[in-house]
Order: structure tokens, then C-alpha cells, then sequence
């Protein structure tokens, strides 16, 4: 296992080198750097000597060496507009982005999996049939389009939730969570919700082929055979066969909804990472779109990691195979 | 010999497919002994699994019983309600499948299988569940059963799993085990110990065994009597020694006449020609008319039963009893 | 063919959907006969009209059965416009993909070495990072307008096309006619236009219908997001952004109709798509 472990974590550095490279190449090369690194309100000495401060007289590979060093640093440099650091000015927007996005896939696993389970065990029922219409709807409608929706609905026409900004927070070890009250929850409601459809969507539709498909297999059989309760069956048998590559996509779509949290935080006045970015591509903010994408980056490649080691958790065939 | 543990009368299961009906099971009777070990023997597709499936009451769908009666112990199985048939599946009535790799699942260890299967009737606490399951390991010949409890099903080797699945099956001393095919899968040699072991644990509990093959040569070293099914039908019945050397359908001879253990050194093995019908498109008549040799015109009706309630066949021209 | 319409008009739902999106698309076509108004002329909008409710007859002189928007554009004629360019932007930038994306994906399956490893490298990598964010970045740094959109779209969706072409292919590869064809001294390019390309359209094809679907959705998140095309030629994406303003207000409908729209031609292709990949799914073929 903890060779496994290693060879994993070598594997994810060399994402992470590849991708640093990518948004390297897409910002430095591509746009002009000197736009990234200050401002075009800047005077021409001072854009000489950023010019020279950051090598940008050097060869694109000594550039790049020189990226790396200053990113292992924590040094993402300055926005322009707020003139904070990069990587602070993102970490105290990465919690509220967080909570709503794992809000969201949780929502998701937690709606997503029994309703899908159930379409799959009784597929012809009415019930299913709405419900797999209804996650195709999930799937197809776009995102910023339901949470207009559910502003109009739930905001606007029924006033039972409010329709935008985080509201009150309890700090917990420095950071602000709005699901520690009845009042924040509220806020982190319309959000999460509209965050979790597509997930939903996606959650429904995978567990009803794989609970299809072991529904039909000599394991459940066998399991009836024994006088288990189709419910036992569903819960123990079903549930634990199917866990696997739900996990995998649950890991997986966890990077995803950080993404899409960029419309939901936009619609909802969220104070996230999603609404910094647009904020920062709308003011021509680059630093803090390099910073972002750096981040999301790293994210991605640590869930990743994340993903691949609770896999060998969940199966023990991968466990033992991988331990010889 | 007591009352019989299991009186089936006319059992008919069909599945009701786009194509048609199909009638896998078609009129099926016979009884059984407690006890009794039972051989059904059958080609692929005769119907011999269903009927299995039938008495224990997992018909898949679009399959359902149409028709007959199954008692079991004096009472109807056929349109029991969901839950009473439950309480006797693994309780009173166990079944063993073909394939262990694929009826235990995976990702569980085989106590805590072991342990849902004995909770799924009482049971009592966990502890009490992993006692018996040990207990029935050690039964079936799994050697350090506390310790394997915890293992998972790949870190058995096929024939243990195999075990692993006998021992489920017996955790709560069942009259009737359904076995289908169960040693198929397995290498020759853990076959006949197996089948050794399974006939011991039968007679030692006293447990009916019905013992589903498509082999008979297996069937004959385990059973106390012998049913041939073809086309959904049971086309012979009767003791193991009198049907292996005096059988009366043609069909049986064919099936014996293509065993290798029984054939004379040196010459070719027989086959029976053509292969078994399409249970949807069925002539009236004998349905292995078309495969016989002693088929006559008079086969295009239902063949008629002969031979005593031992031995008997459902044949117009059974063997030794002149064309 | 012939047998393969009579399989889709089993399926009623992707009847109606298929007649959604072609009645949508000749509805956008003949877009500029069928309206009242060409929204994207100023000289036509009279501010005197802004926000009206549907049905309200303008300076016009004709009925505005949808209402009004805020810089007094009759909706009717502004959706289908949009329409008009959700569907050009669609359309083009999921064939640009496929075109790419199949190249790239039938490269790697017939190239092997280490170029193969190398393009689906990228490729998986690509897959595993949200298209969304790829869009985002490459629109905020090409800046606005139909190119840069276009190439935003196409980035964010060749590696789809990639990934199908190449599973299609390295599975067609192993099948003998392929082989013996190759044994032949035929040049390796008409093997593969031939063989290989004719047996991976139909998964193209498949995901070509639901990229368009998702590319129009990109495009219109995008224009909501104030990062799409400019203003003066608002799709349906912007139309909704610029409604979103006023729907606290009460004055929904400036949201709510082209939302309407965007959502019945995305789910219609959706379900076309659906079918399409039922019937082409040899595993789920009876």
C-alpha cells in the first residue's frame, strides 16, 4: 500500500508540473507577461525594471525555472486591483467555495444515489420513469438557468429562502461556515441546490445502471436464495457493489462542481473563488487568474489522489493486490 | 420411508418473452423423500435450472410459475406470499449455485456474508452470527474458521469458495438444498470431493438434496434416483442403477451412450444428432421426435407414460420393450 | 436507413424532439422573414417600448406577443436571432471539434509509438478538467467576439471527439478486415479513410449531437456571464442576463422566454442524441 501511496504521489507531481507548464505557456507566453505581472497604468521605468526584476529578458525555459520557483514560494504575486497577495486574497475565498461545493455533492450522493438505486431496481415503476426524465432535464438545462428558477421560485414568488449572498457565519478555527446555523443554512440552501443538479443528475443515472446490472447478478440471487429482505439486498449488497465507481465519479465530480461554482457563486452573490474569478477576468485581473488556475490545479491533482487511494479502500481485491 | 418433504404436481413455469411464450418447465411432477438425494439431468436449456428456481421461488422475470403445485412439508409454495417464502428460503429450503466467484460478492468478507444470512432469520446478535458461521465452516472441512471469517472471496481458491457457499447454505440445517450445478466450475479432482463431502453432510443431517447436473456420470455417484428432463419435460424417472442400466427412453440411452466412463475403450463416443428444440416453437408431440431413432408417426402425439411408479418414462417406443 | 428510421420512430419522445429541432432551426433560418423586427438594428428600438409586457402593442404599431426587453426589443424577434446564433455557434464550433478531435484520435490509434501515448495524455488530462473553466480562461485572455468563442468552445470540447474516435478506431483496428487491408499494398491513409473513418462516424456522430448541445449551453453560461459576444448582438444567453435584473422587479418574462427557448432546443437535441446512441450501441441492440 505504501508503495502504491508513493508511486501515486510521484504520478501527481508530474500533473502538477505539466499543468504549472500549461498555465505557464497559456498566460505568460501566449498574452503578453508584462500585463499579467503589473498594472498598464504603470510608468515605462517601472515596467523596466518589473521587466527586469522577473527575467523576462531571460529564454522562455529560465522563465519558466524561475515560475516554478517563485510558485513552490507560495509567491502568485499581487492583484492589481486590490493590491493583496494572490494566494491570500484566494484562500480567504476558497472556504466559501468549499463549503458550497461539498453542500452540493453531498446533496447530490445523498438524493442522487437512493432515487437512483430505486430507478434501478424497479424500472418499468412510473416513479422511475419520471424520475430518469427528470435527470436527463438536470443534465441538459444549463446551470445559470435554474438558478434563476429557483431565485424566481423560492426568493422572488414563494420569499421562503433569500436569493443571494452568504449571510451570517460561525467562525471555526479562523473560517467563516454558514451551515453551522439555522439562518446560514438558509443562504447555502438555493445555492447548493442549483450546484447539485447536474451532479444529481449524474448520480441518479450511474447508480441505476450499476444497480441494474447487480440486481441481475448470481450475487443478489444467491442473497435471495439465503432469505436476505430485498432491502438488506439494497442497503449491504447493492450499495457496496456499486460504491466503487460511484466514488470514483463522486471524487472526480467534486473538481467539476468547484468549477461550476463559478455561475452559481455569479447568480447568487456567493462570496467564493468562482465569483473572484470572474470579478478578476472582468477587471483584467491576471495575477489572480493565474493564482486561481494554479489552485484549481492543485485541487484537481490532490482529489485525484484522494480518489485513486479511497478506491483501494473500497476494494479489497485492489487492496491485497496492490499490497503483494 | 416418511411422509414426502416435497410433493411437486404439474408444475408449469413460462416466460412470457416479445417472441412468444416460452415454456421452460411444462408440466413437471414427482416427490421427494426426506433424505432423498435426487439427481435432475438435463441439457442446457431443458428447463432443469428453472425448475430448481421454480421450488425456491426466484423466478426471474419476465418467468413466473403458471400453473401447479409445490408442497413443501405439506405446504403451498405456488402464490405463497412474498415475505412466508422468505422465511423458508435459507431457513428451511437452501440453494447452491453454480458459480462461486460470482454468487459471493467481492467486496464483503465472508463473515459478514455469512453473519446477514443468519441474521436474515433471527439470528441474535453479531457475535452469535460469527459463532454459527464459524461453526459451519468448520463443518464443510475450511480449516482455522475464526480466523477465515475475515477474509474476502479472492483469497479463496475456487474450491473453497465453493465450500464457502455450502457452508451458507447449510447455516440453518435446511430440509431441502437446491444444489444447481454447483461443482461445474471446478477442477476435476476438488469436483469429487465435493461431491464426497456433500453427500456426507446430507445424510449426516439428514437434509433432502436435490442435485442439478447437466452430467450424469456425477448424478450417478451421488443420488439416490435419477430424473432425465428434456424440452421442459421429465422424460425418465427412477432408481440411479435401474435407469444407468436399463434405461427406457431413447434419450436417456443417448445421454448415456456419449459418456466416456461407460463407452467400450477404443471406440468413437456416440453423440445424439440434431440439438434441443426451441422451447417456443414446439411441435405437438414428443419433442424428441426429431433427434430419435425409433421415432414413428405415432410420436406426433403426446407419448404416454410407461413403466411403473420406480421406473418410468414418457416414451411411445422405450427401450427393451420392442420397437 | 430505411431500417434505422423505423427503430427511431418507435421511440415517440425523440420523434417530437427531432421535430423540435427541426422546426427551431428552420425557425432560425427564416428568422429574419418570420419577425416583426431585426433587433440587432438600433435605429428600430425605440426605448419608449423597454420592458414591456407581452402582448402590449408598441410605436410599432404591432404586438409584442413576448414582451419587450430593456432596451425595447421585441423578444419574439430577439430570441429567434438568438437562436440563429446559439445554433451557428453550436454548430460550428462542435464540427470544428469533431473535424480536430477525430484527427487527433485517429493519429493516435494508428500511430502507436510514443506519439499515441502522447496526444491521449493530453487528451485524458484535458477530459479531467472542467471544459467550463478552459472556456473561461481562453475567452478572458482571446478577448470577445465569435473567433475567440469559437476557438473557447472548441478547446473545451475537442478532446471528447479524441477520446471517441480513438476508442472506435483501436477497436475497429483489431477487426481483420482492417488487418487484411492493411496487409494489402494499399498507402496507410486510404486504409484508414476507407475503413477506419466510415466506423467511427456513428459514436461521432452520437457525440457530435450532444456536443452541439453542450456547446450551445457553454456559449449561452458564457454570454451570461458577460463573457460571450458583445452587446449589440445579445444570444439568447445575454438576453436572460440582461432580464435577470429585472426579474426581482417582477417583470420575468425577459428571463424567462428565452430561457424557454434555450432550454427546449438543448433538451430536444439532448434526446435526439439519446435515441441516436440507443440504436447505435451494438450492446444494447437486441
Amino acid at each position: 500500500m505504501l508503495g502504491y501511496i508513493i508511486q501515486r504521489l510521484i504520478q501527481a507531481a508530474f500533473v502538477m508540473l505539466a499543468m504549472s507548464a500549461l498555465v505557464f505557456v497559456g498566460v505568460y507566453a501566449i498574452g503578453n507577461p508584462i500585463d499579467v505581472l503589473i498594472s498598464p497604468d504603470a510608468t515605462q521605468d517601472i515596467r523596466e525594471a518589473a521587466i527586469r526584476h522577473y527575467g523576462l529578458d531571460l529564454p522562455l525555459w529560465q522563465q519558466y525555472l524561475a515560475f516554478l520557483g517563485r510558485l513552490l514560494q507560495g509567491d502568485l504575486g499581487r492583484s492589481f486591483v486590490l493590491n493583496i497577495p494572490v494566494l491570500e486574497l484566494v484562500l480567504s475565498r476558497l472556504p466559501a467555495t468549499l463549503e458550497l461545493a461539498l453542500a452540493a455533492v453531498l446533496m447530490g450522493a445523498f438524493i442522487g444515489v437512493p432515487l437512483g438505486i430505486y430507478a434501478g431496481y424497479r424500472p418499468e415503476s412510473p416513479a422511475s420513469k419520471a424520475i430518469m426524465a427528470a435527470s436527463v432535464l438536470g443534465f441538459s438545462v444549463p446551470t445559470f438557468w435554474v438558478g434563476l428558477i429557483l431565485i424566481l421560485t423560492f426568493a422572488v414568488n414563494l420569499d421562503w429562502l433569500p436569493a443571494g449572498d452568504r449571510g451570517p457565519t460561525v467562525e471555526v478555527f479562523g473560517v467563516g461556515w454558514s451551515f453551522l446555523t439555522r439562518e446560514g443554512l438558509a443562504f447555502l440552501a438555493l445555492p447548493a441546490l442549483n450546484l447539485s443538479l447536474f451532479k444529481l443528475a449524474m448520480m441518479v443515472r450511474l447508480s441505476r445502471a450499476g444497480t441494474r446490472e447487480v440486481m441481475l447478478s448470481d450475487t443478489v440471487k444467491f442473497a435471495r436464495a439465503a432469505g436476505l429482505s430485498e432491502f438488506t439486498i439494497l442497503r449491504r449488497h447493492v450499495l457496496r457493489l456499486i460504491s466503487i465507481p460511484l466514488v470514483t465519479v463522486f471524487g472526480l465530480e467534486f473538481g467539476s462542481t468547484l468549477a461550476f461554482a463559478v455561475v452559481t457563486e455569479t447568480i447568487f452573490s456567493w462570496p467564493g473563488v468562482g465569483k473572484l474569478i470572474i470579478d478578476s477576468i472582468t477587471s483584467l485581473d491576471r495575477p489572480v487568474m493565474v493564482g486561481y488556475l494554479v489552485l484549481v490545479a492543485f485541487l484537481f491533482v490532490t482529489i485525484n489522489l484522494v480518489v485513486d487511494l479511497s478506491y483501494a479502500l473500497l476494494d479489497p481485491r485492489l487492496r491485497r493486490g496492490r499490497r503483494a | 420411508m416418511s411422509a414426502a418433504l416435497l410433493e411437486v404436481r404439474d408444475l408449469r413455469t413460462h416466460f412470457h418473452t416479445r417472441a412468444g411464450v416460452l415454456k421452460a418447465v411444462d408440466g413437471v411432477s414427482f416427490t421427494l423423500a426426506r433424505g432423498e438425494i435426487l439427481g435432475l439431468v438435463g441439457e442446457s436449456g431443458s428447463g432443469k435450472s428453472v425448475t430448481g428456481f421454480s421450488l425456491i421461488g426466484l423466478v426471474d422475470p419476465p418467468g413466473r410459475i403458471a400453473g401447479g403445485s409445490i408442497r413443501f412439508d405439506g405446504q403451498e409454495l405456488v402464490g405463497l406470499a412474498q415475505p412466508a417464502m422468505r422465511g423458508l428460503r435459507g431457513k428451511r429450503i437452501a440453494m447452491v449455485f453454480q458459480d462461486p466467484a460470482a454468487t459471493l460478492n467481492p467486496v464483503l468478507t465472508i463473515g459478514q456474508q455469512m453473519a446477514m444470512a443468519v441474521q436474515a432469520h433471527g439470528g441474535g446478535g453479531e457475535r452469535a452470527a460469527r459463532e454459527l458461521a464459524a461453526r459451519s465452516l468448520a463443518r464443510v472441512g475450511i480449516p482455522d474458521a475464526v480466523a477465515r471469517l475475515d477474509a474476502y472471496p479472492h483469497e479463496f481458491s475456487g474450491g473453497m469458495r465453493q465450500r464457502v457457499a455450502i457452508a451458507i447454505a447449510l447455516l440453518h440445517q435446511p430440509e431441502l438444498i437446491i444444489a444447481d450445478e454447483p461443482t461445474t466450475a471446478l477442477d476435476v479432482s476438488i469436483q469429487a470431493q465435493i461431491l464426497a463431502e456433500m453427500k456426507a453432510l446430507a445424510k449426516e443431517s439428514g437434509t433432502a438434496l436435490i442435485w442439478i447436473s447437466h452430467d450424469l456420470a456425477t448424478v450417478s455417484s451421488l443420488a439416490d434416483r435419477v430424473m432425465v428432463m428434456y424440452a421442459g419435460r421429465i422424460v425418465e424417472r427412477g432408481p440411479v442403477a435401474e435407469v444407468l442400466h436399463a434405461p427406457l427412453h431413447p434419450y436417456t440411452r443417448g445421454l448415456l451412450d456419449s459418456l466416456p466412463a461407460l463407452a467400450t475403450p477404443g471406440q468413437r463416443l456416440a453423440q445424439i444428432p440434431g440439438s434441443t428444440p426451441s422451447l417456443l416453437s414446439l411441435a405437438p408431440g414428443c419433442p424428441f421426435a426429431p433427434r430419435c431413432a425409433r421415432a414413428s408417426t405415432a410420436c406426433g402425439t403426446d407419448p404416454p407414460q410407461v413403466g411403473d411408479a420406480r421406473h418410468g418414462a414418457l416414451c411411445h417406443h422405450p427401450l427393451g420393450a420392442g420397437p | 436507413m430505411a431500417g434505422f428510421w423505423r427503430e427511431y420512430r418507435e421511440n415517440w419522445v425523440a420523434v417530437i424532439a427531432l421535430a423540435v429541432v427541426s422546426l427551431v432551426v428552420a425557425a432560425a433560418l427564416a428568422a429574419p422573414l418570420i419577425t416583426p423586427q431585426d433587433p440587432y438594428d438600433l435605429a428600430n428600438l425605440n426605448l419608449m417600448d423597454a420592458r414591456r409586457p407581452p402582448g402590449f402593442v408598441g410605436s410599432g404599431g404591432y404586438a409584442h406577443w413576448l414582451g419587450t426587453d430593456a432596451q425595447g426589443r421585441d423578444l419574439y424577434s430577439a430570441i429567434l436571432y438568438g437562436l440563429r446564433i446559439s445554433l451557428q455557434m453550436g454548430i460550428a464550433a462542435g464540427a470544428v471539434a469533431l473535424a480536430i478531435g477525430a484527427a487527433l484520435g485517429i493519429l493516435a490509434a494508428n500511430a502507436g509509438g510514443k506519439i499515441e501515448p502522447a496526444i491521449m495524455r493530453v487528451v485524458d488530462l484535458q477530459l479531467s478538467f472542467p471544459a467550463i473553466l478552459l472556456a473561461l480562461v481562453l475567452v478572458a485572455v482571446l478577448g470577445q467576439g465569435r473567433v475567440p468563442l469559437i476557438i473557447a468552445l472548441v478547446t473545451a470540447q475537442y478532446a471528447y471527439f479524441a477520446r471517441t474516435a480513438y476508442g472506435a478506431a483501436t477497436a475497429e483496428r483489431q477487426k481483420d478486415y482492417v488487418e487484411a487491408a492493411r496487409a494489402t499494398p494499399l498507402p496507410g491513409r486510404r486504409v484508414v479513410l476507407r475503413h477506419l473513418l466510415p466506423n467511427c462516424l456513428p459514436p461521432l456522430i452520437v457525440v457530435g449531437t450532444v456536443q452541439v448541445a453542450n456547446a450551445i449551453a457553454l456559449e449561452a453560461t458564457l454570454s451570461f456571464l458577460g463573457l460571450g459576444l458583445p452587446p449589440t448582438e445579445p444570444s439568447l444567453g445575454m438576453l436572460i442576463a440582461n432580464g435577470f435584473q429585472y426579474m426581482m422587479s417582477g417583470r420575468t418574462w425577459i428571463s424567462v422566454y428565452p430561457g424557454i427557448a434555450l432550454i427546449i432546443l438543448i433538451v430536444a437535441i439532448n434526446v435526439v442524441g439519446d435515441q441516436l446512441r440507443d440504436q447505435f450501441n451494438p450492446r444494447l441492440r437486441r
